[in-house]
């Protein structure tokens, strides 16, 4: 074992015997893994792994000889947020899910025996046990190569990426081939931004390796600010080193030798994992001066975003680092030639660096080999909303939007008829019937929606679309800088039209005007927050227009969900009186004696619902009712002034 | 020291001969510039004077120094930086001063008069009310005037008081943000992360903390404080000691976080962005905790909620002193 004075390693061959010795030490070994990632850690696996590292040295306190063989681990994301906090037992692959800290002492003493907990297994619709991860139809469906090893390693251990074959590229890269051929390759992959442009990563790194000036700069791009999107943050959180090995590779083709990774303060777990592993990396010489003795140096440097969404647009991100308001500006120049501080900078996403390091070790043609014709390799979407399985999904590209939400989503509960919102705010929602589409960078476009970074929002009957329009449109007027005319009154506008409409006061002219402004915004904006602003208004009128008119020309909310055009009623015949409903009002509205069916005071709601929610089932007797009840439109007559 | 007391009486009794009222905030001024054994800058008037009473801006001290430079009370050292060094004329006392102006405008007395002044200026108003069109005029933005100048008192009181003892603190011990400074080794284009990491120290950013960090390296308040206001991560002002945070994410949404939202609001009785009367909740929102598998979610300390209904949030926010 190296000390830590001269962890350096200086060639491929070094790093060959690091990785045999490595996985030499794991030979025979039980390696429990408890995934640590936010959703998980939401769910308390922190204590779940607090509590199994007690037990396990209270065990081997009692017999160092029963626990030698066992070696415990904190990893990254597994995808599978549903049924967490999940515990992976490898090599066998027992996939232990919704585990508590009370079951901490089974799995350990079944584990140690080299037997199953069979209750926490996975159990499909039929009831049967599925014993391996690779085989529950949420991970059987998917593709996973950036994800793979995000249940294999600790993110704050580079020894685990080292041995599961890390940094092999990287030292390929270095000792046998040049500049030229890296591009090469890279272009011949076909390997697109997975940002949400979709532009050629190998085309991009071209322009900035032939601008002329120096010296060049390179970024990470992981401001990921959709709402309902966690890829980037698993990556980073789960295996920071392959995003930095990317990264090095990158650097060595277009000539750069100073990085940046531009990350959101809100991931403080990625931020800090990144942290650790740049750390490492520099002990283990894979960043800094004279890189494994090829002359070739590097440094990158965290910069944390402050929580603005426009910020993650290219030009946007490079005038925030440059310690300013994070602003667009416009692209005369492409920022490949003129970027960070006026010189040529390469920007690319998260997972675009991620997918390099697998595309030099097995060749563009491997990668060609995934996917459709257009778009190659896969691609991680975050599978979230009201669908069964929750989760992070990698897929290949071409895979229909039906196979993701019914084949590895699991469906809707109660079988709803279903529509998907993808690409985030810049995206568009695509109903049920268009859910054949391929999913691929240009498929999507032309339903009028993008796959954007990876963001995919499963919705049902229950929810409004005029609702979720206005939703996002808030958003974005929220989050636009107000440097250009059109997306900052534009929007506002937009906001105005909505909320008219969601009050039921909106006019079919709104609608008209909608589609103008849509027209308008498209056109004239600065940047992309203004440009793609569009398509969620568009898909809307487009394919829930009905839902539109109902609420002009009707005054009603098909999906019952605008809470001017709802209000709540008790129905008095199947009111039990239990008055669950009663104690969970806090605003008071609710009234009523035990055992007698209860009132709700109209003027007192605020419609939040909770006493929805609580009815039970089997009574069911809170109802959402259309259009205003009854007692407000009486006191609105007698408040009206007679003019 | 008692000479010096002695000068300082003279001198305030000079003041008031010459038709000013020595209001608290002026005296606090000038016992700094007194009291200084060195020629100070406006900036470093104003930290020193802070110190005394929180309630003084940096645009007061620029007014104040300007009346006493008027009055001949200080005189103004050039300094090496092109900034005014301002110092205490010794015989000020024996000078004669600026006379008196009988008469001031009606905007200079808007602008150097707090709030006690202010009513009785209404209660002119009101007196000489007359009819035409330009003594309306007058009156309309008198009172304009007076709405926005209450405002602000209000904003300034509230400050003053609730969190005087954190200013206090932050104030007298600026080695924290020099360490900060240092950490980030002075560059400009450092100030977005120092200011996270002065975030991070004391969960927002009081004014004085962007005038010092600017001040140290050299970028001007409005570029600091552009940059403050634009991100949505930095506070501006204090905010309660727990954070109830509700994920307002696509996902939530669809699951329902308006609702969970207005419950909240219903307990807590505050808007979104708002802290309580007591300093003790803070209610945001955020665009994604990133756990959307257990939406709508809430963030309440270090801990995440699920959907709590309107009985679990009461309990929580009970039991949490």
């Amino acid at each position: 074992m190296k000390t830590q004075s001269n962890l350096r390693i200086s060639s491929c061959k070094e790093l060959d015997a690091l990785a045999g010795e490595l996985k030499a030490e794991l030979e025979g070994k039980t390696v429990i893994s408890v995934c640590s990632g936010t959703g998980c850690k939401a769910y308390l696996s922190d204590d779940i792994f607090s509590e199994m590292e007690k037990q396990l040295s209270k065990l081997s306190g009692e017999d160092s000889q029963k626990t030698r063989k066992i070696v415990l681990k904190r990893t990254g994301c597994h995808g599978f947020c549903e049924k967490g906090p999940i515990v992976v037992i490898h090599p066998e692959e027992a996939c232990y899910l919704k585990s508590k800290v009370e079951d901490v002492a089974e799995i350990l003493e079944k584990t140690l025996k080299g037997e199953k907990v069979e209750r926490l297994l996975y159990r499909d619709d039929d009831g049967n046990m599925i014993a391996r991860e690779s085989e529950i139809p949420f991970y059987r469906h998917q593709k996973r190569i950036i994800l793979d090893n995000n249940s294999k390693l600790d993110p704050a251990d580079i020894r685990d990426y080292i041995r599961l074959g890390g940094y092999r590229a990287f030292a390929k890269v270095l000792s046998s081939m040049t500049p030229d051929s890296v591009i090469e390759e890279i272009k011949k992959s076909n390997l697109r931004g997975r940002g949400g442009g979709g532009f050629s990563a190998g085309l991009k790194w071209q322009t900035t390796k032939n601008a002329e000036e120096e010296p060049k700069y390179i970024i990470v791009n992981a401001d990921e600010g959709d709402p309902g999107a966690f890829m980037d943050r698993s990556i980073l959180e789960g295996n920071p080193h392959s995003v930095l090995e990317g990264l090095l590779i990158a650097a060595y083709a277009i000539g750069s030798h100073r990085g940046f990774v531009y990350v959101r303060q809100e991931y403080p777990l990625a931020v800090s994992n990144l942290e650790t592993a740049i750390l490492q990396a520099k002990q283990y010489g894979f960043i800094g001066e004279n890189i494994m003795n090829s002359g070739f140096d590097f440094d990158v440097k965290i910069h944390r975003g402050a929580g603005a969404f426009v910020s993650g647009e290219s030009s946007a991100l490079m005038t925030a680092i440059e310690g300013f308001v994070g602003e667009p500006r416009l692209k005369y120049t492409h920022t490949a030639v003129s970027g960070l501080w006026g010189k040529p900078t390469n920007l690319n996403n998260v997972e675009t660096y991620a997918n390099i390091p697998h595309i030099i070790n097995n060749g563009a043609d491997w990668f060609l080999s995934i996917g459709t014709k257009g778009s190659s390799g896969t691609k991680i979407f975050s599978l979230v909303g009201k669908v069964n399985n929750t989760g992070l999904v990698e897929v290949p590209m071409g895979i229909t939007l039906r196979d993701i939400i019914y084949k590895i989503g699991g469906g809707s509960k109660g079988g709803r008829k279903l529509k998907v919102q993808t690409g985030g705010p810049s995206g568009g929602v695509i109903p049920e019937d268009l859910l054949d589409l391929p999913v691929d960078f240009d498929e999507l476009h032309k339903a009028g929606s993008m796959m954007g970074s990876g963001g995919m929002i499963v919705m049902d009957e229950t929810d409004c679309m005029v609702n979720i329009a206005g939703y996002f449109i808030k958003f974005l007027a929220d989050e636009s800088c107000g440097k250009c005319v059109p997306c900052r009154e534009g929007l506002r506008q937009m906001i105005y039209i909505y909320d008219r409409i969601m009050s039921g006061n909106g006019t079919v002219e709104d609608l008209k005007m909608l589609e103008d402004l849509c027209v308008l915004l498209e056109g004239a904006s600065l940047c992309a927050l203004g440009q793609t602003a569009h398509n969620i208004v568009v898909t809307t009128l487009k394919f829930f227009r009905e839902e539109y008119e109902a609420h002009i020309y009707y005054n009603a909310c098909p999906a019952k969900v605008c809470k001017s055009l709802i209000h709540y009623s008790i129905d008095s015949q199947s009111c039990t009186g239990c008055r669950l409903c009663v104690k969970s009002c806090s605003a008071g509205a609710i009234s009523g004696e035990a055992k007698k069916p209860h009132i709700i005071n109209q003027v007192k709601c605020t419609k939040c619902g909770a006493c929805f929610e609580v009815c039970p089932d089997k009574f069911g007797a809170i109802i959402k009712l259309s259009g205003q009840p009854e007692e407000i439109r009486v006191s609105q007559k007698v408040s009206q002034p007679v003019m | 020291m008692v000479k010096k007391q002695k000068v300082a009486e003279v001198l305030k009794r000079k003041i008031k001969e010459n038709g000013l009222r020595l209001t608290s905030t002026r005296k606090t001024i000038l016992d700094v510039i007194i009291e200084s054994k060195t020629d100070l800058t406006a900036e470093e008037i104003f930290i020193n004077a802070h110190r005394k009473d929180t309630g003084i801006g940096i645009a007061t001290v620029y007014r104040t120094t300007n009346l006493f430079e008027e009055f001949n009370l200080v005189n103004i050292v050039p300094d090496s930086g092109n900034r005014k060094k301002y110092r205490y004329i010794k015989k000020a006392g024996l000078k004669a001063g600026r006379q008196p102006v009988t008469e001031k405008p009606l905007a200079a007395k808007l602008k150097s008069s707090n709030s006690v002044e202010f009513q009785n200026l209404n209660a002119d108003a009101a007196g000489s009310y007359d009819n035409t069109e330009k003594g309306l005029y007058k009156i309309d933005k008198i009172t304009r005037l007076q709405f926005q100048i209450n405002e602000w008192n209000r904003e300034l009181s509230k400050i003053k008081n609730e969190k005087e003892m954190d200013l206090e603190e932050i104030i007298n011990d600026f080695s924290k943000l020099d360490r900060v400074l240092e950490r980030h080794q002075y560059e400009k284009n450092n100030l977005i992360q120092m200011l996270l990491d002065f975030q991070s120290e004391y969960s927002w950013l009081p004014k004085h903390v962007l005038f010092y960090v600017g001040k140290k390296i050299d970028v001007p308040l409005s570029q600091v404080y552009s940059i403050a206001s634009f991100y949505k991560f930095f506070n501006l002002v204090p905010k309660g000691k727990y954070q109830v945070v509700v994920c307002a994410g696509t996902a939530c949404h669809v699951r329902g976080s308006v609702n969970l939202l207005q419950r909240i609001v219903n307990i807590l009785n505050i808007k979104p962005g708002d802290t309580t009367p007591d300093y003790r909740f803070t209610l945001d929102t955020v665009n994604c905790l990133g756990c959307c598998a257990l939406g709508p979610v809430m963030l309440f300390g270090k801990k995440y909620y699920s959907d709590p209904s309107a009985k679990q949030l009461e309990r929580l926010f009970e039991n949490t002193i």
